[in-house]
């Protein structure tokens, strides 16, 4: 059986988790400092990631939405919204 | 002409206490920081102590962005790397540091991610789940780079591996630069987190260490005659070395001056010391040589004390043979007892404690030391510390390969 269409609203939900999880935001102690993920939020200028961190969560991404991205294309996205967008992208295709 | 060297910041981090207060309260109060293993189930263990470093938080010393990428070992390294730097009151912009360096040492490196690489790649079967941040966080000079990003120390960077003895011969070459005038300044030390579930399945193979497992607290009985093996520990101890007349000119505290260095190799077994004591003797030799000082001079050593069968015997072989008849007089403790072996960062730990016993004019003791062994019969400051003003203090670290390495500290 197919799995239900996650909306893109879940999709956002999905990824946030997994952005935390791997990227230990809430383990900043001033509530103040904690970055807020949003669908603009920068990977790289708001949360910091470099280019190794960049590989891990592309993993952790493949892994979570069962999807195959192009590392190429993948890195050309920076906002949160853009990679929602291309996970929708890749998920139909692969339907 | 050499120049002086001299100690001007201590950190540590240690299993049984933090900060160079906290640490010296622990030793010279005769405090114990083995207990039961937390960091992973032990259950299927033969061994279930060690001396973890508790209540460590990373994000108390570094920014979360280089917590996420740092191993423990890494981690605990930067944190004494910080209470180092501030307890000297570093300025690392001063136009005298320029040419500053970071040479740590380290036995084993990250274990945990290797671990947790190896764990994933095996649990799946599929090579393409390990991570791609595992190398730069397992590496061992991951420690002493991030130290270098963290604090802009722009010359030279080294991470020097001799098992057991990292911390004190890192602590060495880092002097030997600075009295040759190659360095103005150095970040120097030990570190280590070897309390991972595959390392340290490791260390209890190899049958070396302590199988008590009902008072954590007494495994670690250096000298003593029931001694069965010693406790893996994890910490960090940092120094900041410098020579005598930047310490002077800046008005930087002083807690020693680093006046010697003996290292040398046994040649002799990968594991096993050689039970003649020889080389260790050699070793003490080369270090009162390099310091110009006669036996009679030394009024205290920290020794290697690891509270194993072999070492301990050696390491008492070792004294009186460089001692002589003198050996008998000298205050000999091991801190190991109450902190197990750190591993890499041993040595650096205990030329930190022997920087505050110089300046505290106490000695820490040997605690769960009640059995005497007729073939340890030195003065082990057994289970009290003592009140004795002491000028000179002597570090022995001994390492697996045969590795023997000495330092001695003045007060000035």
């Amino acid at each position: 059986m197919a799995e239900p269409e996650l909306s893109r609203e879940a999709i956002f939900e999905e990824l946030k988790s997994l952005l935390v999880d791997l990227l230990k935001t809430m383990r900043e102690k001033d509530p103040e400092k904690r970055p807020v993920i949003s669908w603009d939020t920068d990977l790289v200028d708001e949360l910091g990631i470099d280019s190794v961190e960049t590989l891990d969560v592309l993993n952790a991404i493949e892994d979570r939405f069962d999807i195959n991205p192009d590392i190429h294309e993948a890195n050309s996205k920076r906002t949160v919204g853009e990679i929602v967008d291309y996970i929708i992208e890749l998920k139909k295709s692969k339907r | 002409m050499t120049k002086r060297v001299v100690v001007t910041g201590l950190g540590v981090v240690a299993p049984n206490g933090t900060g160079k207060r906290d640490f010296a309260n622990a030793i010279f109060s005769g405090k114990s920081g083995v207990d039961f293993v937390t960091r992973f189930d032990p259950a299927k263990y033969p061994v279930k102590i060690a001396a973890e470093v508790k209540s460590f938080d990373p994000v108390d010393y570094m920014p979360i962005a280089v917590m996420r990428k740092t191993d423990r070992f890494a981690q605990l390294g930067l944190a004494a790397a910080k209470l180092a730097i501030d307890d000297a009151k570093l300025d690392l912009g001063d136009k005298r540091f320029e040419n500053a360096a970071v040479i740590i040492g380290s036995g084993l490196g990250g274990n945990n991610f290797h671990e947790e690489a190896m764990i994933r790649i095996f649990k799946n079967d599929d090579p393409r789940k390990a991570p791609a941040s595992t190398v730069p966080r397992v590496s061992p000079n991951a420690v002493s780079a991030y130290i270098a990003m963290q604090y802009g120390i722009k010359g030279i960077n080294q991470v020097i591996s001799t098992a057991c003895s990292s911390g004190a011969q890192a602590i060495g070459e880092a002097f030997n630069k600075i009295r040759c005038g190659l360095i103005d300044m150095a970040v120097t030390g030990g570190v280590e987190a070897p309390i991972t579930e595959i390392t340290f399945a490791c260390y209890a193979a190899l049958m070396v260490l302590s199988s008590e497992c009902r008072e954590p607290q007494k495994a670690s009985r250096p000298f003593d005659l029931t001694r069965d093996g010693f406790v893996l520990g994890e910490g960090a101890g940092i120094m900041i070395l410098e020579p005598l007349e930047s310490a002077r000119a800046r008005g930087a505290p002083i807690y020693a001056e680093l006046l010697g260095f003996g290292s040398n190799c046994g040649a002799y077994h990968m594991v096993t010391p050689n039970p003649s004591g020889e080389d260790a003797a050699q070793a003490i030799r080369l270090a009162l040589q390099d310091a110009n000082l006669q036996s009679s001079d030394i009024d205290y050593i920290n020794a290697h004390g690891t509270s194993t069968r072999g070492n301990d015997v050696a390491e008492t072989r070792a004294i009186k043979l460089a001692f002589n008849s003198y050996a008998k007089k000298i205050p000999t403790s091991s801190i190991k007892s109450m902190i197990g072996h750190t591993i890499g960062a041993a040595g650096a730990i205990e030329a930190i404690a022997c920087c505050l016993s110089l300046n505290e004019g106490k000695i820490p003791p040997t605690i769960n030391l009640n059995t005497a062994d007729p073939e340890c019969d030195l003065d082990y400051v057994p289970n009290e510390a003592r009140k004795v003003s002491i000028e000179v203090a002597m570090s022995n670290s001994f390492g697996f390969g045969s590795n023997n390495t000495v330092l001695i500290l003045r007060r000035l």
